[in-house]
């Protein structure tokens, strides 16, 4: 056994012990068990500033559409518009509600 | 980053960081499940994937005072006592294992099996330099020249981290190694 070898006792005794040991299947996690593992990660609350700026634009543009909708000084093209836009908000915002709740319990559940 | 930060983070429930805890130490998780299991292939699956969930609903026990992967390998070993202990009372086999074994094999298997496990468990609980200087130099054969070249260190610094790294291995090694000899001899 040449110098550039291991020779001593010590050496020899973990070279044999790596050996066996790394012997056995090398086997990562798949993409489907880490995504299991995660999935288990319980739900983190969503910051309370992150929460206002993502509602903000949302009640502003309504706030803008119903007073454009209610006031009688914007032309009747731009208050129909007006109208629809409030409209389409105040009725897929429960929609949007309901499909972040039965997302949230989904992830409980896992 | 230190043990106690990735737990901070762990237990915040931070995906990114739980993501790399599966990417780093799924591989040497599952060697060590493997060898717990007594070389089972699929028990080591089952049990590598029970670990990491327990570990999530565990986390917040966690201080990082011990290497993330001993802790991890501390929850496979319950989990595999656990399914050892179903397995012999669903087959009521409690009083025939309790009994001296007519052939010593399947115990001292047993045994040869859970002492690679702790050579697993060892490895991955050193600094990372030390592990990738002892694969390197003791799996790979790699001159202490390559070793140093890997480690980005001159050869004399490599030759300490070489004498340190074994002298961890085999302190950590024998601590962990007199447990097992223990808990067996019950």
């Amino acid at each position: 056994m040449s110098d550039e070898l291991p020779h001593t006792d010590e050496e020899l005794a973990l070279r044999d012990l790596l050996r066996q040991a790394m012997a056995g299947p090398d086997r990562p996690l798949s993409a489907a068990q880490t995504a299991q593992i995660l999935a288990s990660l319980p739900a983190r609350p969503v910051p309370r500033g992150r929460l206002l700026w993502a509602l903000l634009p949302a009640a502003a543009c309504l706030t803008l559409a119903i007073a454009a909708a209610l006031s009688g000084a914007v032309p009747a093209q731009v208050r129909g518009l007006a109208i629809a836009v409030a409209a389409g908000n105040l009725a897929l915002s429960p929609v949007a509600a309901l499909a972040l709740v039965r997302r949230r319990r989904s992830q409980d559940a896992i | 980053m230190t043990e106690e930060a990735i737990a901070a983070l762990l237990q915040a429930g931070d995906e990114t960081a739980w993501r790399h805890v599966c990417d780093d130490l799924g591989a040497p998780l599952y060697r060590y499940c493997y060898w717990l299991a007594g070389a089972d292939a699929s028990a080591a699956e089952d049990l590598r994937q029970e670990t990491f969930l327990a570990a999530i609903a565990g986390i917040a026990d966690y201080r990082g005072g011990v290497p993330l992967f001993a802790w991890l390998t501390g929850i496979a070993r319950h989990k595999a006592s656990d399914a050892r202990r179903r397995r012999r009372r669903q087959m009521g086999l409690d009083e025939i294992d309790d009994a001296p074994a007519a052939d010593p094999s399947p115990e001292a298997g047993a045994l040869a099996s859970e002492r690679l496990a702790d050579v697993v468990e060892t490895l991955w609980s050193l600094p990372p330099d030390y592990r990738i200087a002892l694969l390197a130099r003791y799996m790979e054969e790699e001159s202490v020249e390559c070793v140093a070249a890997r480690l980005g260190r001159s050869y004399k610094a490599a030759e300490s981290v070489l004498s340190r790294a074994r002298q961890a291995f085999f302190e950590r090694f024998r601590k962990g190694y007199k447990h097992v000899g223990r808990t067996s001899a019950h």
